[in-house]
């Protein structure tokens, strides 16, 4: 496998980079989000006690929009991974080698994963250095938080890229699940402020306990504080995980009874 | 052992038009009726077929891209259910341009296709070298894929296609995309250089010309259906069921044009460019009767004087029209 990841690794670095314009977006784009948010959070205040240990909205903004973009990626990279292969027409190819259909989705993932966490890391430093923020951040309990988290979001990212093969259109499913968790997870609306019904729903989405974690352990707050949404994700990632796997590897089996591994 | 061994092979695509049909049991069209086929190690095999035949279903199955509905397919010993380990014996070569990386160069391409196959990074590096300078694209091997013409893109598919040294090559339509100075250049390349070095190369073609020139024998398929089976010389005997000769005369034609219908196995007599000198006396016969004694010694009885005798040589795509026709009428009939 690791094989198999550096040859993804090497290929998507070299495509990502080819394009120059957007890399130099991206690392513009991270600067805009940091200015944006410290500026615009001046205004929203609130009792402190909804931001999950966050001092201010902008921090809690800030911890918010880096973790989902870096989580989020888990789950959309498998699915664009197939649909890339299925229109560029490298997934027919790919698919025959000796490389199973879920290390190819998987691999294809690891790179866009990488970036975005690289892309939240910017902003997290640029928030640490320029605002002052995270200080005495509890670094090992945000990553024990941070690979559950992102595992189950691999899980879901492998569950979307089955609908992708199977129904070639897995990117509504997404866009849905991302809407939805943007709005009721607590990227940008501290779940707190919600109506209550609305905090129950919320409470099945895996992006609500992964930044409640994250923010309590980027406040410095112990493994105490921090457990419960470890737990959580440790139990989520350990079912959505193998069934991602398994959806996936059956839906390529599918779309090799269907001959339409291609079909887009 | 054969190298390809095909058994019973059925394919039948459900056929969906519409939303309706995703949840009813939708009519299915058949791509394969049980088709079975041999191949020999170091033989090169032509999978031929009008445009919707089942050769591109055929090879897909064969490589493992489609699972049949029936059937069972061994390629290098090895059963296609089995998967990565049989898909190392196999290099597929495809007509279809829009299987590479564009933004990478071949050379890139070519790397990260090897270290799917798992080759070391060294043994992977020599080995490019070899196949690029094989396919003669040393030139452009550093330069983005997003500027090569197909000729350039289908070397750069044979390249991978060989890269993990495979034992069975498939080629679905190599040449489709290229011009009659490509498909030369790549006929040279596959019968010099990869049939040469005793691989199994199974091409798929609607090409006659092509089966020619580079099979040692052939399946027609249609339809689904084997027609055929056999040697280029085999296949044009068991479709070719006419003879016709030219002859250059001089003399009372149209005496022997109107007695020629009445030799036994004569089936048609026509006159091409009469005039002043030498007329052409075109004549067609039952290949499976030999009536040209016949039509010689009617010929010299007429006082028709012979300059020239040829027989018209019948190129592979006309024996190919005729095969399809026979098929189709006889689908026809029943």
């Amino acid at each position: 496998m690791r094989f198999v990841t550096a040859a993804y690794l090497r290929r998507d670095w070299l495509v990502w980079s080819s394009y120059r314009f957007a890399a130099i977006w991206q690392l513009a784009a991270v600067t805009a989000v940091v200015v944006g948010v410290a500026f615009a959070g001046h205004w929203i205040v609130t009792r402190a006690s909804v931001y999950n240990g966050s001092k201010n909205y902008a921090s809690f903004a800030l911890a918010g929009l880096a973790f989902t973009d870096a989580l989020l990626s888990g789950l959309t990279g498998p699915s664009q991974a197939v649909r890339d292969g299925q229109t560029s027409g490298t997934l027919e190819p790919i698919c025959l080698t000796p490389v199973h259909a879920w290390q190819f989705i998987v691999g294809s993932s690891v790179f866009q994963i990488i970036l975005a966490f690289i892309r939240a890391m910017l902003l997290l430093f640029a928030a640490i250095l320029f605002l002052g923020y995270w200080h005495h951040a509890n670094v090992p309990a945000a990553v024990l938080v941070f690979v559950p988290a992102l595992l189950t979001f691999l899980g879901l990212g492998l569950l979307a890229s089955a609908f992708t093969i199977v129904i070639k259109q897995g990117q509504p499913v997404v866009a849905g699940y991302i809407a939805l968790s943007g709005l009721l997870g607590g990227t940008l609306i501290p779940v707190a402020l919600l109506p209550a019904w609305v905090q129950a729903l919320s409470q099945l989405l895996p992006l609500t306990h992964a930044l409640t974690g994250l923010r309590l352990a980027l406040a410095g707050r112990g493994f105490g504080d921090v457990g419960q949404s470890i737990g959580v994700l440790v139990v989520m990632a350990l079912v959505f995980l193998p069934l991602g796997l398994i959806a996936a590897t059956k839906a390529t089996q599918r779309a090799r009874r269907e001959g339409s591994l291609v079909v887009y | 052992m054969n190298a390809v061994e095909a058994r019973g092979v059925r394919k039948a695509f459900r056929r969906v038009n519409g939303l309706r049909d995703t949840f009813r049991r939708a009519e299915s069209d058949i791509a394969l009726a049980g088709v079975d086929l041999s191949v020999s190690e170091g033989e090169v095999f032509g999978l031929l077929g009008p445009n919707g035949a089942g050769k591109t279903t055929f090879i897909k199955i064969l490589c493992g891209l489609v699972i049949a509905d029936e059937g069972k397919v061994r390629i290098a010993g090895h059963d296609i259910s089995e998967g990565p380990a049989a898909r190392r014996a196999i290099g597929v070569v495809y007509g279809d341009e829009r299987s590479f990386h564009w933004r990478l160069s071949v050379r890139e391409n070519l790397r990260f296709f090897a270290r799917l196959y798992r080759i070391p990074p060294r043994r992977a590096n020599a080995r490019i070298e070899e196949l690029i300078s094989l396919v003669g694209l040393q030139h452009a091997a550093d330069r983005r894929m997003l500027g090569f013409s197909s000729g350039m893109k289908q070397r750069a598919s044979v390249a991978r296609g060989l890269l993990h040294d495979p034992a069975v090559v498939l080629m679905d339509e190599p040449t489709r995309m290229l011009d009659p100075i490509g498909a030369f250049e790549l006929h040279s390349l596959i019968k010099n250089r990869i049939a040469a070095q005793g691989r199994t190369v199974l091409i798929a073609t609607n090409l006659m010309a092509e089966a020619e020139v580079l099979c040692d024998r052939l399946m027609l398929i249609d339809r689904g259906r084997e027609m055929f089976t056999g040697t280029v010389d085999e296949f044009r005997s068991a479709f070719r069921h006419e003879t016709v000769y030219r002859f250059q005369v001089e003399g009372p034609v149209s005496i022997v044009l109107d007695k020629l219908p009445g030799v036994t196995g004569v089936h048609g007599a026509r006159l091409e460019g009469a005039g002043a000198g030498a007329a052409e006396l075109v004549v067609t016969f039952d290949g499976q009767v030999s009536a040209l004694p016949m039509i010689i010694r009617l010929m010299v009885d007429s006082d028709l004087e012979i300059m020239s005798c040829a027989k018209e040589e019948v190129s592979l795509d006309e024996v190919f029209r005729a095969a399809v026709n026979e098929q189709q009428e006889a689908i026809c009939v029943s």
